[in-house]
């Protein structure tokens, strides 16, 4: 047995489960030659220390959820399947250390009246709801909040993820064609959207509550954040009209949602009212 | 089958008939670990993450073809070593911005990586001089070898284990693995005069 076969046992050797012919074998040679013997004293010390690299400690990083769910989605927006938000609910990934505000909704669903719910031409239905056209009409169904719009021509509504941009729904409509699309949220935290339409320049942020209360009643920041904080401690949905780029202070003591926001916008160039079923609206003066 | 695993393969059937949720509780299950792995490879925040995220959409777009012949964390393990390899020929194909010693071992040249930029100063000074000599070889190592050293040294998988993992056969990983350590006290063996024993 040379030098170099000598070396091909000597893991099985430190293990133990060196046959037993060959373990004497090497043994022999280990005794009869002074370096082979130091080298395999060498290879049992790197050994150990190998074994010691496992007591390294490794922080994961708070962003990682993020960064999983965030390229998930980039892979489903690259397919666009015509399901229902496969991309939203990936963010259920993103837990405790974020912020509510910078959650994505997960498991949002929405159902549309009229057929399937893929992109596509939906012609007005008979029974068409009396709304404006090129204006995005928000209501209310309980906890969800309700888009509709009738083109005043053709038109494209799409339905975004506020924090990332990506579209998870698209209608296009002919002229008097109409959509109406309850927006359903299954996660426990708020979800933010962006809805926008062709026709209706300002657009709106919709914030769709969780399924969970949620407890932080103070805080300061952005309307939207705002927003975001009232839709989860009172289970409300809120849509932002425009763009309201105040920062505000908030503490949740009303009883109402409507109080609550009134209080928090006090002062600001906004106006908050809630009609249409629950829903609290906030519109930029 | 140990309990983790089985709660792992009623993940997968959940997730493969399309409850997101069960997808959801499946990569929590597996992130931490996975980073790990990936980083101790990697030894780089950012690319760890890139690692595992990449891995994660491997894992959803192969999910309905996975048949639970071996368990869901080592065929985690073979995607992530795969997301990893391939990572590093990307970076290989990119010009280097510095060449240094190379060092011959009887797996072949390998090239002295850039010092990890991750690793503060302090967290240097934390470590033992030992640790961080080992660590420096095992970073100089050919990405294969590596994966396998820290497969076995680190996420203490066994024989058996990498052998899945990798789809070898047994003897095949006890063989390199052997050599991977044989090419280990060879470097280290260039630094003896700073290692302490």
């Amino acid at each position: 047995m040379n030098q170099d076969k000598a070396r091909e046992f000597f893991s099985a050797y430190h293990e133990g489960t060196l046959e037993s012919g060959l373990r004497q074998q090497l043994e022999a040679r280990l005794r009869a030659d002074a370096q082979l013997n130091a080298d395999y004293a060498a290879f049992v010390e790197t050994i150990e220390a190998l074994d010691g690299l496992r007591f390294e400690e490794i922080e994961i990083p708070l962003s990682l959820n993020d960064r999983i769910a965030t390229r998930l989605e980039q892979e489903e927006a690259k397919r666009r399947q015509p399901v229902l938000a496969w991309t939203n609910w990936f963010r259920g990934l993103a837990f405790s250390g974020l912020a509510a505000a910078a959650l994505v909704a997960a498991f949002v669903a929405i159902k549309s009246e009229g057929g399937p719910a893929t992109a596509g031409l939906i012609p007005a239905p008979s029974a068409a709801p009396a709304i404006p056209a090129d204006r995005l009409v928000f209501s209310a169904e309980g906890r969800s909040p309700v888009v509709a719009f009738r083109a005043g021509g053709v038109r494209t509504v799409s339905i975004t993820v506020a924090s990332s941009g990506v579209e998870f729904k698209q209608f296009a409509l002919v002229e008097n064609g109409s959509m109406r699309t309850p927006l359903n949220n299954s996660h426990p935290t708020p979800a933010i959207l962006r809805v926008t339409a062709t026709g209706d320049a300002a657009g709106a942020t919709v914030i769709v509550p969780g399924t969970a209360k949620q407890s932080a009643k103070a805080g300061s920041g952005s309307v939207q954040e705002m927003a975001t904080a009232l839709s989860g401690f009172y289970g409300v949905p809120v849509v932002i009209r425009g763009n309201a780029i105040q920062d505000v202070v908030w503490n949740f003591e009303a009883s109402t949602a409507l109080a609550a926001a009134e209080e928090a916008l006090g002062g600001t160039r906004t106006s908050v009212d809630q009609r249409d079923g629950g829903l609290i609206t906030i519109l930029p003066n | 089958m140990s309990e983790r695993n089985l709660e792992d393969n009623v993940l997968i059937t959940r997730a493969q008939e399309g409850d997101r949720s069960a997808f959801n509780t499946l990569i929590r299950k597996h992130e931490a670990r996975a980073y790990q792995y990936a980083y101790r490879l990697t030894r780089n925040q950012e690319e760890s993450s890139d690692v595992v995220a990449e891995a994660f959409v491997r894992v959803h777009n192969a999910l309905p073809n996975f048949k639970g012949q071996s368990a869901f964390s080592t065929w985690l393990y073979r995607i992530l070593t795969n997301c990893y390899l391939d990572i590093r020929k990307k970076e290989k194909a990119r010009p280097a911005t510095s060449l240094e010693a190379v060092l011959h071992t009887s797996e072949g040249d390998v090239e002295r990586q850039i010092e990890d930029p991750s690793r503060t100063p302090q967290e240097e000074a934390e470590r033992t001089e030992r640790e961080s000599r080992v660590e420096d070889a095992v970073a100089l190592l050919p990405d294969y070898q590596r994966a396998m050293i820290v497969m076995y040294h680190v996420e203490m998988l066994s024989y058996e284990e990498i052998a899945a993992a990798l789809d070898l056969p047994i003897g095949t990983v006890k063989s390199r693995l052997n050599r991977a350590r044989l090419s280990l006290r060879e470097l280290l063996a260039r630094d003896e005069e700073l290692f302490q024993i």
